[in-house]
């Protein structure tokens, strides 16, 4: 899977998992709480896309905190690496939107 | 209470984690395998949060629920089956194209080596006179192979091929490209095999279809157009097994195009549908439940049957042949009757597509007694007839004059029987689903047929104990079976490939080498040689190198008429043979030639009139020979000086009227007189008198041919096939006089015949014409080619007349030249008459 191919659902999953191992229904939650409601994954989306995330290589299941019998998942290298650049091309588009003054400056 | 209130939410929370399971049984099986107690983990987690919100919280939660299946799943079963096919399709073969190409040259190179050089006998001459003039063959009309076959011949005209060699060739290559596909669909069935040991099978396979005996003589002349249906059945089969390598759906819905697209060539090439749709429901049956197939296959369909069109087109604008003239008033009528396969519409074009002429018995009744069932022992002996087919197919030439399971050739067909059920075995255990297809389509192409064809008793069969001819078939109908013929020989090519390997692994084994190796394998070859016995076997009968036989005795037939004379012919080997002599070769074209079995259709009586009609002032039917326009001119350009100074070297002029100058009320009436000469009838023909014996049933062919001798007799010669049946009936047989290979009709005041009297009279004629007949058979007449060679045999017995009615034609020279005192006539005579009786 490369960059481009990545939903913004599937960014923003990457992205709860950037801060470490989670459940779920966790990554739901962060994912939600992420965008401010305006990604809200039902479960059928997110594990189908876990699966594909899995059968891609960019995440792993791990094992969960202690006495949490859940399946967790986590970034793997390469998953990190996806999500690193596509949070690089992001930011491209964003300094451009800057400099056609559609967003305020930085610190602005 | 809150007992109450405990139970009630236990309830609720089953329900709903029952309700999740039912949403949750939307998705794919593989992704609830993996995640469905998670997801019901999350639930749980949703429902808990949702809970505390309250009611309205809880039904939001739902209502996300719902839509977040409706919105994935469906697209996680899209996922879902993509990965399937990825699956299946992280492997594609890559088909062995060299080696097809190099099966296909092999196959076209035979057919080459032994093509016939011009027409031959049956269909022959029909077929290539249409594809020449564009015209329309007997129904169905075939407007597929004549628009292919007017093509292929424009298209090699470069070359300066004779017509007739153009048109073999179109027949030789569209058995050849067959054989290409048979080779690779018979090469990817038995992957995994090493390449050498799939070239072996596939090879054999192709060397045992190719020189099957049928197919063999049926592609190196074009007789009829089965070989176009073999080359799309064989495509149609590969494109169904490229279909399951890429599952690429349009390969699916290009098989169904070339079946429907073959079935404008003939019916036959259909056949191989039932076979197709097996091995697909066998492969993936949710293909054929596919709505993008059927949206796609269906106009395609509808596309390739519009083919038909051609025929009321180019009906319009009457060719010189033109059989059934399936002419439509209108667009409209002609889309009705092709769309609803004769049902509806254009009553001339369903006739042609329903091949209503012919009155084919129903499966159930007895051709030969219509109303009576169809019994046991009839059904046996068409199966029998199919038999004594297969016998023909391996080993021609073993007791080749025997044709019905002669000599120690039953056992060689017994031989090629066990090494089918090898190659079958072989088939199964290599590639499933593409041995079902190969068998369904043999099944279908093979018993099934002959249970639909309801033949008459075979040319041969049962002869003593059924003596009318008319209960039997006219010829031997090998040809239907071709296709299905090719299939038992590619099955036995691979049976003699199984042999040829596991005689290899049995030799690797005692050498302690591995089973590749290959000494083993070369060690083994000899067995391959088995795979060259048809090829050996079936050569001296399959060729029809330098066959100038239908040719040149259409050539003699027509020179024994003389000029502006009428030919009454008695059916296809002496008729189809002149159409194409005067129509390609543009040979005698003023001779008018009456096929009496198709005087009562009314169609071919209105083309006879037509064609023999004078012609307007100002009208040259030699503008545009494809088409009846009028009367044609004698030329004298082709005629030999001294048959010219036989018939006193006259200036023919061309007769005033048509040989049926009649309207089409009187046509339809003549078309529909039956009756029994209760009395004898006595009848005039200008000085000519003649009686029709009391008792005598008079169909309508005898009612046209009376109208053409009453119309002709004194302003045309009339010349009638020998023997002539119409004439016995019409009482003309005592004015009968041998010319050449004809009876002509004893003009006012011709002198020089020499009489013949008893019973010599039915078969020699009421008179000889020496000095024409002379002239014909020693300067005029050609003979020449394989016919000459005593070595080389008669091939079909059906048409065994052919060498008789030149015996008959020299014995009434030898008895003509014994009356006169003429030894060294009637010596000469004689040697040439026990050539044609030895034949």
């Amino acid at each position: 899977m490369s960059t481009l191919d990545l939903s913004p659902q599937v960014f923003h999953i990457l992205l709860a998992l950037a801060d470490g191992p989670a459940h779920g229904y966790a990554i739901m939650q962060a994912v939600e709480v992420e965008t401010d409601g305006a990604i809200r994954l039902g479960p059928g989306t997110l594990y189908g896309a876990i699966r594909r995330l899995r059968a891609d290589g960019l995440i792993e299941e791990t094992a969960g905190d202690a006495g949490d019998v859940r399946r967790c998942y986590r970034l793997t290298r390469r998953g990190r690496g996806v999500v690193q650049r596509e949070a690089r091309r992001l930011e491209r588009l964003v300094e451009s939107a800057r400099a056609r003054r559609l967003l305020p400056a930085r610190g602005t | 209470m809150s007992a109450r209130r405990e139970r009630v939410r236990t309830r609720t929370t089953s329900l709903e984690r029952a309700l999740f399971g039912l949403l949750l049984r939307a998705y794919p099986a593989a992704l609830r395998k993996d995640h469905a107690s998670e997801m019901a983990d999350v639930f749980a987690d949703m429902r808990a949060q949702a809970i505390r919100g309250g009611f309205h919280a809880r039904a939001t939660l739902w209502l996300r629920l719902l839509g977040d299946t409706v919105r994935s799943a469906p697209v996680e079963h899209w996922r879902a089956r993509r990965e399937r096919a990825a699956a299946t399709l992280c492997y594609v073969p890559a088909p062995d194209s060299a080696g097809a190409i190099v099966a296909a040259l092999g196959v076209f190179l035979l057919y080459w080596l032994t093509l016939a050089p011009t027409t031959a006998f049956w269909d022959a001459g029909e077929y290539i006179t249409v594809a020449h003039v564009l015209g329309i063959p007997h129904p169905p009309g075939n407007p597929l192979f004549v628009m292919l076959a007017r093509a292929w011949e424009l298209l090699l005209s470069p070359g300066g091929w004779p017509v007739a060699e153009r048109v073999n060739l179109l027949s030789a290559s569209c058995s050849a490209l067959a054989h290409l596909f048979l080779f690779l669909t018979i090469e990817r069935s038995l992957r995994p095999a090493d390449l050498t040991t799939r070239r072996i099978g596939a090879t054999c396979a192709v060397l045992l279809s190719a020189t099957a005996f049928t197919v063999w003589h049926q592609s190196n002349v074009n007789e009829k157009v089965y070989t176009i249906s073999l080359l799309t059945t064989m495509l149609s089969l590969w494109l169904a097994m490229r279909w399951r390598d890429t599952r690429n759906m349009k390969l699916l819905i290009a098989a169904a195009y070339v079946t429907m697209l073959s079935a404008t060539n003939h019916l036959m090439g259909v056949l191989v549908a039932p076979a197709i749709l097996l091995f697909v429901f066998s492969v993936d049956r949710r293909a054929l439940l596919s709505p993008r197939l059927w949206a796609t296959t269906l106009p395609l369909v509808l596309l390739a049957l519009s083919a038909q069109l051609f025929l009321p087109v180019r009906a319009a604008q009457r060719p010189v042949v033109n059989e059934s003239d399936p002419t439509c008033e209108s667009l409209l009528s002609a889309t009705a009757s092709i769309y609803t396969n004769g049902a509806r519409g254009c009553p001339a074009l369903s006739a042609t597509l329903t091949r209503e002429q012919y009155d084919k018995p129903s499966l159930l009744h007895d051709p030969n007694a219509p109303g009576s069932p169809r019994g046991a022992t009839l059904i046996a002996s068409q199966f029998v007839n199919y038999a004594q087919y297969f016998d023909w197919q391996w080993a021609r030439s073993v007791a080749g004059k025997s044709p019905l399971f002669g000599g120690a050739r039953p056992l060689i067909s017994l031989l090629v029987l066990l090494l089918i059920a090898a190659g079958a075995r072989a088939h199964w255990r290599a590639d499933r689903p593409a041995a079902l297809m190969h068998g369904a389509a043999l099944f279908t192409l093979s018993f099934a047929l002959v249970l639909y064809l309801n033949f008459k008793w075979g040319f041969l069969i049962a002869r003593d104990a059924f003596p009318d001819p008319d209960m039997h078939e006219v010829r031997e109908r090998d040809y239907f079976f071709l296709i299905g013929f090719s299939l038992w020989g590619a099955w036995a090519g691979l049976g003699i490939a199984t042999l040829w390997r596991r005689a290899a692994d049995r030799i690797a084994a005692r050498m302690s080498v591995r089973a590749a190796a290959p000494s083993s394998r070369l060690a083994a070859a000899p067995i391959l040689a088995l795979a060259l016995v048809p090829l050996a076997l079936n050569w001296g009968w399959a060729s029809r190198t330098d066959d100038w036989t239908a040719r040149d005795w259409a050539y003699n037939v027509l020179m024994s008429v003389e000029p502006y004379g009428v030919l009454v012919t008695n059916g296809d080997n002496d008729s189809f043979p002149l159409w194409y002599i005067q129509n390609v070769e543009r040979v005698r074209e003023d001779v008018t030639i009456v096929l009496t079995p198709y005087l009562p259709t009314t169609w071919y009586a209105h083309q006879v009139r037509d064609a023999s009609r004078a012609c307007d002032v100002g009208v040259d039917p030699l503008d545009d020979r494809t088409r009846i326009t009028c009367q044609r001119p004698f030329t004298r350009d082709s005629i030999h000086p001294r048959l010219l100074a036989a018939w006193g070297n006259v200036a023919a002029a061309p007769p005033e009227d048509s040989v049926l100058p009649f309207d089409a009320g009187e046509i339809d009436l003549m078309a529909d007189s039956w009756f029994v000469a209760e009395q004898d009838l006595a009848l005039r023909f200008g000085t000519l008198e003649s009686t029709i014996a009391r008792g005598t049933m008079i169909s309508p062919i005898d009612t046209f041919v009376a109208a053409i001798v009453q119309s002709s007799y004194g302003e045309r010669p009339i010349h009638f096939m020998t023997p002539s049946p119409v004439a016995a009936r019409l009482g003309l047989t005592r004015h009968a006089v041998r010319v050449g290979l004809t009876w002509k009709l004893r003009e006012p005041g011709e002198s020089g015949l020499q009489e013949v009297h008893g019973e010599e009279r039915r078969t020699v004629g009421a008179y000889v014409d020496v000095a024409l007949t002379d002239t014909l058979a020693r300067d005029v007449f050609i003979v020449r080619g394989r016919v000459t060679d005593p070595a080389k045999p008669w091939v079909d017995h059906a048409n065994y007349s052919i060498p008789m009615q030149y015996s008959l034609m020299h014995y009434a020279g030898a008895r003509a030249a014994e009356m006169r005192g003429d030894r060294v006539g009637a010596e000469w005579h004689v040697e040439r008459m026990e050539f044609w009786s030895g034949l």
